[in-house]
């Protein structure tokens, strides 16, 4: 049994729920986190517009200081987000600061690294412009889905 | 949505909301504070919080959790506790508070339940104590100055 949890599980964990609590400001029908170590934190239901509902899956990643314009991202994972068979949306939190960014790993694989192992995914930094266009993607009422999130 | 299942959301989001409030440390070089949630089948209190700044000694206090929806607070925040859980928490021997949780701005307001206050309901929070970083501050200070002056552990025991 460990004596105190670090700060590293603690900001961990502050990321965890910022993340939580921006998908429910967002209007999630749920916010789910699977139950086993699935490499998805949370699974996200939204209504579409339609009388139907979209699944996402969502992975976050802690860190504690402010971000740049890209996020160096394990390649596994990466393949994990952008190979699924519903969207993904991969937020990075700062849980010292409590600001949140944001990617939508693609089929279309970002630069590797030099270390070859991780890959260079550009992030944006979430205000509530970015964050309503974040809820229509995630509705699937956006430019990039399909009507009525069909896809 | 039924009645008992917004008071579950707003709940649920409350528990995140305070463990975010007393972790933040966006002024501070690491958390003041680590807690676990006791779950609803503890009576009384709902969370117990360590302090995580002091060698060696792990001070703690308790706290008692209510979470609303109701309007935005001017002077005070509106909670609903009873006089059995001021009395309750009156018998702990240790720091007890209770927080006051407004979840759709997701601030978190405390008072302290200490000897000397009445067994009565408590049911207003003055937003002069929503606890900012300063007030964190003055809390985590508040805890380290109670147990400083008290035993860290008994000194016999009879199964020894």
């Amino acid at each position: 049994m460990n004596n105190t949890r670090s700060q590293a599980e603690i900001v961990g964990r502050r990321a965890e729920l910022l993340a939580e609590l921006f998908l429910q400001d967002l209007g999630a029908t749920f916010v789910s986190r699977p139950t086993d170590d699935s490499g998805i934190d949370f699974i996200v239901a939204f209504p579409n517009g339609q009388g139907g509902t979209n699944l996402s899956a969502v992975e976050v990643k802690a860190t504690e200081h402010p971000v740049g314009e890209f996020y160096a991202l394990d390649k596994k994972w990466y393949r994990r987000l952008a190979h699924s068979n519903v969207p993904s949306l991969l937020l990075v939190v700062d849980a010292k600061h409590n600001r949140l960014y944001h990617a939508w790993p693609s089929e279309a694989e970002p630069k590797l690294n030099s270390d070859i192992r991780s890959v260079r995914v550009r992030i944006a930094p979430i205000d509530e412009e970015v964050k309503e266009q974040i809820r229509e993607r995630l509705a699937g009422t956006d430019k990039h889905s399909p009507v009525g999130g069909s896809r | 949505m039924k009645k008992r299942a917004l008071k579950d959301v707003i709940g649920k989001r409350g528990e995140n909301i305070v463990e975010l409030c007393l972790t933040e440390y966006a002024t501070f070089p690491a958390p003041l504070f680590d807690l676990t949630h006791l779950g609803d089948k503890w009576p009384v209190v709902d969370y117990y919080v360590e302090l995580t700044t002091v060698p060696g000694k792990r001070p703690f206090f308790f706290l008692q959790a209510k979470a609303t929806a109701a309007t935005n607070p001017k002077k005070s925040l509106a909670i609903s506790t009873s006089r059995d859980d001021v009395a309750a928490l009156l018998e702990i021997p240790a720091p007890t508070y209770i927080l006051g949780i407004h979840e759709p701005s997701k601030r978190v307001f405390i008072r302290s339940v200490h000897e000397g206050v009445g067994i009565k309901a408590i049911t207003r929070i003055p937003v002069g104590y929503e606890l900012t970083a300063n007030n964190l501050k003055i809390l985590h200070d508040e805890v380290v100055r109670f147990w400083r002056r008290r035993r860290h552990k008994p000194t016999y025991s009879v199964f020894l």
